[in-house]
């Protein structure tokens, strides 16, 4: 019954070997940002080579780089708010007491972890539909339910008398513009104030309390609060919109916050010189806006899913006997890697080389201090044997090997190809072998690279394999939890038996490069093209929230430019991401 | 008796589709205690729990049936329950043929402990009789799958867990674990506290509701105006469009329960629970109206039915000699007949359950136990021998946890395909107990758990994939090796729809 065939059985070997050919293992990675799920099945070339084949490093005067279709910007789309929006956007609003009774039905909402990388979210559902409504429903009546609820909410409405009208009565006029600009992010129309009067009195012919529920009821289902909509600019070109600064401001408080504008925002796009919001009052904007605490939220989401954090493996027993020091460490190694990448980006004005090779660690758990081999505190220095975020223990982390206490070298080499935008296709699940080439159980004279060396050694799987092995096998130092090693230590029938790791690997990053470990893999790939290109691909996947297309070439080219200039010192990932929102493609759009 | 979490008296009006269409506000209106919102999923999770195992021959459809059988994928069969002549068994007999469209009878399906009795394989996956789980990190398990599922439905859901028992104290499948590494089971409700807890002081101001009702009715339908409106708009794309039409669509659906809402109400107040044999009947009548009203009304979205009256269960009512557990220990053809008995006792309330379920008809035409899922589960496997019990003496009383009674009905919610037995043998084969080693139950544990919408990261430790194939000191005494365990993030072949 169970087959001895790896990797491929002998019927499927055809299809395996022509796959392989085909992607030679990278094909599609830099068109579709690094999702290894989707990057073979569409293969699409989004322009991101477009720079690297020209050369050219130059940025024109207008802020446009060269080297990418100036004249067309990123394609328009109509964004549905993922989960993180949406509940940012009510708290901003309405304050995050006010959405404790809802939360648990805002977790059925979609995340944005659809994809590896990016802020997309998939096709509305009936249950998506129906969450809306039960929240609008809910927040609606608790915000109204008495008068001093009403004041909270709005501080005259407790003394609108029954039967307003509030398409006349100051206070409910007030009412309707300021909640309904924040929720629809704009000013509102005279339109859209007898419309909304219209709402209050669907509820206000019973109470005043019920009136302000319908309002806001109808504010929280409409399509502008749940969708970005970005359809009144002007058309700067045939065919080319420039959003109005309002949606210039929502746009940024999307990419920035994960959130909606603030009231500050709101008046600086209402206050823009001849309707657009550039220059200095953009670029005041843009600090305050990573000044703030929001910032840190979304570039910790954003990371989250550009190194697919979500699913983090606890240590193994024999590293903490204890299950609560197990969740612990698990929880310090996810929150101490967000907060190396928070710092070096918002606080230290670092490159993408210091998210590479900086070594300074801040974290209270024992347990990392433990995986780290230093005490616990803020700054603090790692050994030599750490660099950057590819030394952390949260990137490092992989599921135990059975009786070994190595890190898996595939896990790692996967997550390797992915952080380059070079993914390694995985194998048909068919063909996957019946044995764990990790389990030393049937070869424990070899450590773990030899042993899937051995297992993958058949054509079928050697091509990917060579790759996947030569990314994993530099962090073969780091033990499952991201622990230094010295040797792989195998249990043979109840005696640890040691076994020598070899680190060194060749890759192909801009050219072939040797390396004989992490550290120098790291440094490998900060001074490398490959590195930053991909995370230029993702940081514009995620103002784009979709897969990239040609259009979002320029914006792609901004990013690269920045961070790994062919001539001059790079510029910090604040600036990066600066010169990303600042670029005349984040707030144009071609039109269909 | 300590008192299960309580079940929220919050939602009053519904949509014809249930729980997902409730109107929130309206207990605070009422001025009750405001709990969380609803969830959004609109499907119900119900499991059923049958003791003392089974006889293969009664369960199961006769080898001539099963001659049917195509292979459909490494190690699954199926056979359309439609096309079996006659009733499927002694068991599913004409009382089952209204649901064999909507069910998923399996076939060998082997649970990964000894067996045994126990309380928690059925929803956990593992038993936890003496010695099961001795070597296992107790304190680092998830609890049994109805209360992931009730986290994941959130709203504040909790498991609803329904018992007729010989006891006093009650039974429930329903398992949590403790800091410390304890396995605790929740406790249960008789029929007359089921009632207490849920339906006590069940009023309704009817005009505020139908006001409400009404408001939001006409809310849906205003913003279904500006939908449409943006939808037109010239800037936006086809795909736009089409994404947009999506939504109006599920607001129309949305529109239309709320205009159909679904009458729900108490059902008849329970006596007092009476240990005789003479009131178990009407006991267990209780549970499932009560539990059919819930369902209805919305105030429970998981429901865990432990009816096992076991002594309680006599040979003058019921037909059931010596006690079911006792029965379940000895071979002669009077206790296999009264094992039979007791199952036929069983399935008559599940079969009402089923069919009250389904006589609650949405607009769209699906029904409530089209929302549901409803896994009937028994705690240990077929006791019927090496040969599947079709000659008679070929009892094994093995109480081992091979070729388990299981099956789902309802799609939940158009998430399974159903209308088919499915068989999961290997060619592995036993020199006893079921001839053929098949795969592993907690893949069914999965399968439910995929349908009512939860993802690995829902139920898996540490990102470690599989749910209940524990490593205890019980390991070497199950068939693990040979088990097929196959994709633990996966449903089982045949299921998905």
């Amino acid at each position: 019954m169970r087959s001895s065939t790896r990797c491929g059985s002998p019927t499927r070997r055809g299809a395996w070997i022509v796959a392989v050919f085909l992607t030679g293992c990278y094909a599609g990675a830099h068109g579709d940002g690094g999702d290894a799920g989707t990057a073979a099945d569409d293969g699409d070339d989004t322009g991101a080579d477009t720079a690297a084949d020209t050369g050219d490093d130059g940025v024109d005067t207008d802020g446009i780089p060269s080297g990418c279709d100036a004249d067309t910007p990123p394609a328009a789309a109509l964004l549905r708010m993922h989960r993180d929006n949406y509940v940012h956007a009510l708290e901003s609003v309405f304050g995050a007491a006010a959405l404790e009774p809802v939360r648990a039905t805002i977790e059925t909402l979609p995340s944005a972890s659809m994809g590896v990388f990016a802020t997309e979210v998939p096709p509305v559902g009936f249950s998506e539909v129906s969450a809306y409504f039960n929240i609008a429903s809910q927040l609606a009546f608790d915000l109204t339910k008495d008068a001093a609820s009403l004041t909270a909410l709005h501080a005259c409405l407790g003394s609108v008398p029954p039967g307003a009208d509030a398409g006349s009565d100051a206070c409910l006029v007030g009412f309707i513009d300021t909640f309904g600009a924040r929720l629809l992010r704009r000013p509102l129309t005279d339109e859209d104030r007898s419309r909304f009067a219209g709402d209050f009195a669907v509820g206000g012919a019973h109470s005043v309390g019920e009136g302000a529920a319908t309002v806001l009821v109808a504010m929280l289902l409409d399509p502008r609060f749940l969708y970005f909509v970005e359809t009144e600019g002007e058309e700067i070109a045939p065919g080319v919109l420039e959003l109005t600064s309002h949606e210039l401001a929502a746009r940024l408080a999307r990419v920035l916050w994960d959130s909606v504008p603030d009231d500050e925002l709101l008046a600086a796009a209402a206050n823009a010189e001849g309707g657009r919001l550039e220059g200095d009052a953009l670029r005041d904007q843009i600090d305050r806006m990573l000044d703030d605490e929001r910032a840190r939220v979304a570039l910790s989401r954003f990371a989250g899913n550009w190194l697919a954090l979500d699913v983090m493996p606890q240590p193994s027993a024999a590293l903490f006997p204890d299950a609560d020091a197990r969740e612990a460490a698990r929880v310090a190694m996810k929150a101490e890697l967000l907060d190396f990448i928070e710092a070096v980006t918002l606080d230290r004005d670092g490159t993408y080389a210091d998210l590479l090779l900086d070594r300074t660690a801040s974290f209270d758990a024992p347990e990392l201090g433990q995986i780290y081999g230093v005490t616990p505190g803020q700054d603090v220095t790692l050994p030599d044997d750490r660099a950057g975020l590819l030394t952390r223990a949260g990137w490092l982390a992989t599921n135990e090997v059975i009786r070994s206490n190595a890190g898996h070298i595939i896990k790692r080499g996967r997550r390797l190809g992915e952080f380059l935008c070079r993914p390694v296709p995985p194998p048909d699940p068919g063909n996957f072998p019946t044995e764990d080439p990790a389990d030393p159980a049937t070869n424990p004279d070899v450590g773990i690279r030899e042993r899937f060396n051995a297992a993958a050694s058949e054509p079928q799987c050697a091509g990917c394999h060579q790759i996947l092995d030569g990314h994993g096998a530099p962090f073969g130092h780091y033990g499952a939890a991201g622990q230094w090693i010295d040797v792989e230590q195998i249990d043979v029938d109840g005696t640890a038996v040691d076994v020598s790791i070899d680190a060194a690997s060749m890759l192909e990053l801009d050219d072939v490069v040797a390396v004989d470990g992490a550290r120098a893999l790291s440094e490998a790939i900060a001074a490398s093209d490959v590195g930053p290109q991909c995370l230029a691909e993702q940081l514009t996947r995620n103002i784009v929230a979709r897969p990239l297309a040609e259009s979002d070439g320029c914006l792609e080219q901004t990013a690269r430019l920045a961070l790994a200039p062919q001539d001059g010192a790079p510029q910090s990932l604040r600036d990066t991401i600066v010169a990303l929102v600042s670029s005349p493609h984040f707030r144009q759009v071609t039109l269909p | 008796m300590t008192m299960p979490h309580t079940i929220g008296r919050r939602r009053f009006l519904l949509g014809a589709g249930g729980a997902a269409l409730v109107i929130p506000t309206l207990s605070s209106l009422l001025g009750r205690d405001a709990e969380a919102g609803e969830a959004a999923p609109n499907r119900n999770f119900i499991s059923w729990r049958i003791s003392n195992g089974f006889y293969g021959q009664h369960w199961f459809p006769s080898a001539a049936a099963l001659a049917g059988l195509q292979t459909v994928g490494p190690n699954a069969r199926e056979l359309a329950l439609g096309d079996i002549a006659g009733p499927v068994s002694p068991i599913l007999d004409a009382g089952f043929d209204p649901f064999r469209d909507k069910a998923i009878l399996m076939r060998h399906i082997d649970r990964l402990d000894w067996g045994d009795h126990n309380d928690a394989s059925g929803l956990l996956g593992w038993s936890n009789g003496a010695a099961a789980l001795d070597g296992v990190d107790i304190a680092s398990l998830p609890p049994s799958i109805d209360q992931l599922i009730a986290q994941k439905l959130g709203g504040g859901t909790v498991p609803l867990n329904l018992t007729v028992h010989w006891s006093t104290e009650g039974r429930s499948a329903s398992f949590s674990t403790t800091g410390s590494g304890q396995l605790v089971a929740e406790p249960a409700l008789f029929p007359d506290q089921a009632f207490a807890q849920l339906f006590t002081n069940f009023d309704v101001d009817d005009t505020a509701l139908a006001r409400l009702r009404a408001q939001r009715l006409t809310m849906v339908d205003r913003v279904l105006d500006h939908y449409t409106s943006l939808r037109n708009h010239p800037r936006l794309s086809a795909a736009d469009r089409a994404a947009l039409d999506q939504h109006i669509e599920h607001m129309h659906t949305l529109e239309t329960q709320l205009a159909n809402p679904i009458e729900c109400g108490p059902p008849e107040q329970p006596a007092a629970y009476e240990y005789a044999p003479e009131a178990m009947n009407a006991a267990a009548q209780a549970q499932v109206d009560i539990a059919v009203a819930a369902l209805r009304c919305g105030l429970a979205r998981v429901v865990n039915f432990y009816l096992d009256p076991d002594t309680l269960l006599n040979e003058a009512v019921h037909g059931v000699i010596g006690g079911h557990h006792g029965a379940s220990h000895d071979s002669s053809p009077a206790a296999v007949d009264s094992i039979l008995n007791a199952h036929r006792w069983t399935m008559g309330y599940l079969f009402d359950f089923l069919g009250k379920l389904d006589a609650t008809v949405k607009p769209d035409g699906t029904t409530l136990l089209d929302d549901s899922l409803v896994l009937v589960n028994n705690e240990i496997g077929n006791q019927s021998g090496g040969s599947g019990g079709e000659s008679p003496g070929d009892y094994d009383n093995n109480h081992i946890g091979v070729d388990v009674q299981v099956m789902l009905v309802g799609s939940c919610g158009g998430a399974l395909r159903t209308g088919n037995l499915l068989d999961f043998r290997t060619d592995f084969t036993r020199s006893r107990w079921s001839e053929y080693i098949g795969t592993a139950y907690n893949r069914v544990l999965i399968s439910c758990m995929l349908a009512m919408g939860l993802e690995p990261d829902d139920w898996e430790v540490g990102g470690q994939p599989g749910y209940g194939d524990l490593r205890g000191a019980q390991y070497d005494m199950t068939p693990l090796d040979q088990v097929v365990i196959g994709d633990m993030r996966a449903y089982l072949p045949g299921l998905e729809a």
